[in-house]
């Protein structure tokens, strides 16, 4: 078993690998920016190095420094968390040459997922459905001809992409030539990598993925599915697992799906293999992130893992640490991802500081932060402050107490989508469970705040005006027989 | 004397009315008997007309975020209002309060800055000075070269002025 | 203390005339007052609206707390005076409460020519500030006007308690450690620029406010140098380089947000601690005075009645009871404060000046403040009370009275005649604060009892001189007193030429008073100790 692992990332992700490594007895290395000196991270690891650098996210970028205090503090694992170096194939080459063990899957794996249409292509060797689409393999212009027969409504992706940048929807044969001279130029903007590909688009659909776990000896088991449709600008924000409403037979051959590609591909660790699935029930391969995912919790809850242990073990040459046999979903858990933004002003970020930091507190509610009350939110990193998750025996149960959770929870100083995330609980098509990726702009209106109470608006502008000092003086400190005389001229 | 507020970027006004027995405070047309107590950590509960309103609050600056009933209220106090509302020339020009070099010029013209941004870095007894912005807005023109003297007085920088429009909402943002 | 027992029948003709009579003066007095607080010609508000002046009423209301009182003095100082041309004597004046602090106001009218001052105008201001010396309380001077009245220069400018006298009492003020706020949302001029110079903190309005020696039409004629008045002596001059004032604010609003700030920033003042109770209202309906003063000056009325819808629960603790019967003397509470009454009931006999006297020195000894409520027409003259010392035990009043450590406060409640004035605390013995009520009436005697004393000494001088006595010289001389007396013993004539603090309306005197009296108590009590008592 490794003994001690620098984690190379922040947040919460950062406090949640801590947290495993701690209930391990594995030592802890953390890394944060002088922006991130508050960061709960920093006290929670039993280690802390600084990270030199005037730009936040590009000091968590700097490869080598990383690797420099890895081997500075004795550290014999490094944990890259989600986004920064998670998926750099190039970083985990470096980790390895160093002789440090990169908590991931081997850099081969991680370029060939990596690559959207390699991807694909493998996938559609080991019999995970794609959707029709066509590579690009010449010029743009034959590209033209193979796009088309696609068929409309398609989706030009950049090869190197991932996020939703770049993507276009094409619905009518017109559009298409410009669409794609676009969407190269902006690949080779974005990704530095001008090949796009043609996608079938499937309306509305579903965004389900599965968690895996190999051994990188082809060893594959899976931890089901989750659902991840709640998104905007292609972000989740959302997620829960079991997916509501979904057979259980296309359940079994999704996750049959995942593990076939996994295990071709000799996965080693955590990963998740994303679908989106069609209201017809066909089911088509997205993508593979070959990392642990933001909405890693639900999956622990329901079926009762720990996987960033599991990433510890396999890491430490462990194997597989259950079987598949073994594995089962009880319950229900949802999660949401609490962001420093104004839904009401199209999503856009916030800034400020976490005045108040008030965690709920309820029967299956979990809340992993990456902030402490007194923090700065600035723009140096991505809106992103908590997780909440909330466990229950059914799903509309596990519902109820987000709500509840939501409401007990007070995050202020800056604003959030706390709120919006409640409305969307209580949203009937939500607790019906028809969702699809187009939920949330569906379901605007009903997500939209309602208008305010006359009584409750003043009850609010006077909450805050008794928090002035003035404001107290001025309503309780006026001397006698003033204040009992009142308004009064002569 | 009335004491303003912002919420939402309207003006609200709050009136004390009366302290003996009870307080009694108007809020548009409608005067209510108030009560508030506070907890730790910014809990609050205000009583209005009988009815019990409890939540959290966190001031920040001059704004008091609100969580209450569930929804989250920012509103601004007197200072957040009065600032809103007023501009001043003292806000349009940066002028040399001592005779001295210009040494830097942090924004040009057609330069988008915020409050507080560097616009200058100025030296004068041996002492050099950043000077910033005092409000956002764009830079109009930068009036002294790099390396050149000045005099007491003279204007350094100035800003685009703000178009003046008291019927707008506050921040000079416009109305939906 | 026992509840005074009222013998009031509100059925009674006399008690329904009495109340007509004196509710219909009563709505005169408001009627009044509001014109002369509101009613101006629309240029002139027009004016200062272009200017971006807010009105001084509006200033005065952003400037008080919230659901607080304003006691207002001398509204309508003036009103007999300059044809009319100065209402409230082109200022206001008063008590409020700003930031949670007693404060003095003096706020120009600059909706009356400009805010100009007539000599009454410093007559007004000067009494403000006498006020707020002796109750040692702070001021705040919300300055906008256009300097001394020209033409009436030789009224207000040379003498001992004309405009010099403002700028004394700002540095007496000084001096004492009382504290003075200028808010400069106008001009100040010649010497109204000593306003904000003399006070110890001051806030100016860009482009409305301006502080000069001598403005631009001045300068030119001595000089010929041309200037503006912003560039002679506007807000960034003298924020920024001059130096003499303190704080810049761009509007009449951030001005007065500023300087509420100000004031919050000063200690709270320790008061002296006078016997308290927690306060309660009377047990009689205070509008029952109505129905009890009398329609005509030279009628009498038990002034315990009036005691009984002013003072706390109406309880009242006579003293000597039995004794001096025309002076009523006696403890009680107002607004919680405990006070010392003296009210006449009926002319001065030795007896009753004599308990005067020693019931000042008892409200001397506990150190409770004098409430003197006024009906007065003299002592008792003729050659018994000659004989029996009325003179010496007039002097013995007086001297009490004067020597007196504790507050005096005075009310006017009817007639106010003669000598009687004087140890019942009239204007000259420095009482704190002085009200009339609008009924009420002073001169040296009553009107009737002038005419027929001048009719008399006219009679005896056309006899020494040998000259015909007819019916109608005297007529005319009775006719002409009357007339001159008529228009100079009224309240709204004395209030004109602020020889008192302002008329009330009878049913404002017990919140007055305890204003009043809260006010008072800002300045330590005095030294004890009285002069030679004639005995």
């Amino acid at each position: 078993m490794l003994k001690k692992v620098l984690i190379a990332n922040r947040g919460e992700i950062a406090c949640r690998v801590i947290r495993t490594l701690r209930r391990l007895g594995i030592g802890s290395v953390a890394v944060y920016h002088h922006e991130d000196r508050l960061a709960p991270h920093v006290k929670l690891a039993d280690e802390a190095v600084r990270l030199e650098g005037d730009v936040p996210t590009a000091a968590y970028l700097d490869q080598d420094q990383v690797i420099a205090i890895c081997k500075s503090t004795g550290a014999d694992g490094i944990h890259p968390g989600y986004g920064f170096l998670s998926e750099n194939a190039g970083f985990a080459e470096k980790v390895a040459t160093a002789g440090i063990i990169f908590i991931g899957p081997e850099a081969e794996v991680m370029r060939l997922m990596g690559d959207k249409i390699r991807s694909r292509i493998f996938a559609a060797e080991n019999g995970v459905p794609v959707a029709p689409s066509a590579m690009q393999e010449g010029d743009l212009e034959s590209f033209l001809k193979k796009a088309a027969a696609v068929g409309f409504p398609l989706l030009i992706k950049a090869s190197a992409g991932g996020g939703g940048k770049g993507m276009k929807i094409v619905r009518t044969a017109g559009e298409l030539a410009e669409n794609i001279r676009v969407a190269a130029s902006e690949a080779q903007r974005y990704f530095g990598d001008g090949r796009i590909y043609a996608e079938r688009l499937v309306e509305l659909p579903r965004h389900i993925e599965v968690q895996v776990l190999g051994d990188g000896k082809g060893n594959v088991v899976h931890l089901f599915e989750r659902e991840c449709s709640i998104q905007r600008r292609y972000q989740k924000i959302v997620e829960e697992s079991p997916a509501p409403n979904l057979p259980g037979k296309l359940r079994d051959e999704i996750c049959a799906a995942a593990v076939r590609l996994a295990s071709a591909a000799k996965y080693k660790n955590a990963g998740t293999i994303e679908f989106i699935l069609g209201a017809d029930g066909a089911f088509y391969f997205l993508e593979m992130n070959t990392r642990l995912q933001v909405e890693h919790p639900v999956t622990e809850m329901v079926v009762g893992i720990d996987l960033v242990e599991a990433q510890l073990r396999i890491a430490s040459g462990e194997g597989l640490p259950v079987s598949q046999k073994d594995l089962k979903q009880t319950g229900h858990a949802i999660e949401c991802r609490i962001n420093a933004e104004e839904p009401e002003k199209d999503f856009r970020p916030a800034t400020g500081k976490v005045g108040i930091l008030r965690v709920p507190e309820g029967e299956g509610v979990r809340f992993d932060a990456g902030i402490v009350q007194g923090q700065a939110v600035t723009p140096a990193f991505d809106s992103m402050l908590a997780k909440l998750i909330a466990y229950g025996p059914t799903r509309a149960e596990a519902a109820k107490r987000m709500e509840r959770a939501l409401q007990e929870l007070a995050l202020l100083g800056v604003p959030t989508n706390i709120d919006y995330l409640a409305r969307i609980m209580r949203n009937k098509e939500f607790l019906a469970g028809k969702l699809h990726t187009g939920f949330l702009a569906q379901e605007a209106a009903d997500l939209a705040a309602p208008p305010l109470a006359s009584e409750e608006e003043t009850a609010a502008i006077l909450a805050a005006a008794f928090s002035d000092p003035d404001f107290r003086r001025i309503a309780f400190e006026i001397p006698e027989p003033y204040a009992s005389i009142g308004y009064w001229r002569n | 004397m009335s004491y303003q507020m912002l919420l939402a970027e309207q003006d609200v006004t709050i009136e004390i009315v009366e302290r003996r027995p009870s307080l009694k405070i108007k809020n548009g047309d409608a005067v209510r008997t108030v009560l508030e107590s506070s907890g730790p950590d910014g809990a609050f509960a205000v009583t209005v007309d009988g009815r019990s309103y409890s939540g959290w609050r966190c001031t920040v600056g001059d704004e008091v975020h609100v969580r209450m009933g569930g929804r989250t209220f920012i509103i601004g106090l007197p200072q957040a209002q009065l600032r809103a509302h007023v501009h001043s020339k003292g806000d349009d020009e940066i002028h040399a309060d001592m005779p001295g070099t210009m040494i830097a010029i942090h924004a040009e013209a057609g330069a988008s800055v915020a409050a507080g941004d560097k616009l200058v870095t100025i030296e004068s007894m041996k002492l050099q000075v950043s000077l910033v912005a005092p409000r956002d807005g764009v830079v109009d023109k930068v009036h002294v070269a790099a390396e050149t003297a000045f005099e007491r007085g003279a204007l350094l920088v100035s800003l685009v002025p703000l178009v003046q429009d008291t019927e707008a909402p506050a921040k000079g943002e416009a109305s939906k | 203390m026992t509840i005074l027992k009222s013998s009031l029948n509100t059925g009674d003709p006399e008690f329904r005339r009495r109340y007509a009579f004196n509710k219909k003066l009563a709505a005169e007095l408001h009627e009044k007052q509001k014109a002369a607080r509101h009613a101006r010609p629309q240029r002139d508000l027009d004016r200062l609206a272009k200017q971006g002046k807010m009105t001084p009423r509006e200033r005065l209301e952003k400037l008080l707390d919230p659901g607080t009182p304003f006691l207002e003095f001398s509204t309508l100082a003036a009103n007999r005076a300059y044809g009319g041309e100065s209402p409230g004597a082109s200022c206001i004046t008063g008590i409020g409460i700003v930031s949670g602090r007693e404060v003095v106001i003096h706020a120009d009218d600059s909706t009356v020519k400009g805010g100009a001052w007539y000599p009454l105008t410093i007559k007004k201001i000067v009494r403000a500030l006498d006020i707020a010396i002796e109750n040692q309380l702070p001021v705040v001077h919300l300055c906008d006007s256009a300097g001394g009245q020209l033409q009436l220069q030789s009224d207000l400018f040379p003498d001992k308690y004309y405009a010099g006298r403002m700028f004394r009492n700002q540095c007496v003020l000084s001096k004492m450690n009382v504290k003075q706020l200028a808010l400069v949302l106008g001009q100040c001029t010649a010497g109204g620029a000593y306003i904000p110079g003399l006070s110890d903190y001051n806030v100016i309005v860009r482009g409305t406010g301006a502080v000069f020696l001598g403005g631009p039409p001045l300068v030119k004629a001595a000089t010929g140098q041309i200037v503006t008045s912003d560039e002679l002596g506007g807000c960034d001059l003298h924020t920024q380089i001059s130096g003499t004032c303190d704080y810049p604010a761009s509007s009449e609003d951030e001005a007065i947000a500023i300087g509420r700030d100000i004031v919050a920033q000063w200690e709270r003042p320790k008061k002296w601690a006078i016997q308290q109770e927690p306060p309660e209202a009377p047990l009689y309906d205070p509008d029952e005075l109505y129905g009890i003063i009398p329609d005509d000056i030279k009628k009498a009325f038990d002034m315990r009645e009036v005691i009984a819808r002013i003072v706390d629960g109406s309880r009242f603790h006579e003293y000597q009871p039995a004794y001096g019967t025309t002076l009523v003397c006696g403890f009680a509470y107002i607004w919680g404060y405990k006070v010392g009454i003296l009210a006449n009931n009926g002319i001065l006999f030795n007896d009753s000046t004599l308990k005067g006297t020693h019931f000042i020195e008892l409200c001397n000894q506990n150190n409770t403040p004098l409430l003197f409520l006024q009906n007065i027409t003299g002592f008792m003259i003729g050659k018994e009370y000659e004989t029996a010392g009325i003179t010496k035990d007039g002097a013995k009043m007086i001297m009490a009275q004067v020597g007196s450590h504790v507050p005096k406060f005075t009310v006017m409640c009817h007639a106010s005649f003669g000598a009687g004035n004087y140890g019942m605390c009239g204007r000259a013995y420095d009482g704190r604060f002085l009200f009339t009520w609008p009924n009420h009436q002073i001169g040296v005697m009553g009107g009737e009892q002038a005419a027929n004393t001048l009719a008399e000494v006219k009679l005896r001088q056309l006899e020494r001189n040998g000259e015909a006595v007819t019916p109608e010289i005297l007529a005319d001389v009775r006719a002409q007193t009357l007339k001159a007396y008529e228009t100079q013993t009224s309240a709204y004539y004395s209030t004109s030429e602020v020889w008192d603090d302002g008329i009330l309306d009878p049913v404002d005197t017990r919140n007055a008073l305890g204003m009043a009296i809260s006010a008072s108590l800002n300045a330590p009590l005095g030294q004890q100790g009285y002069g030679v008592f004639r005995m």
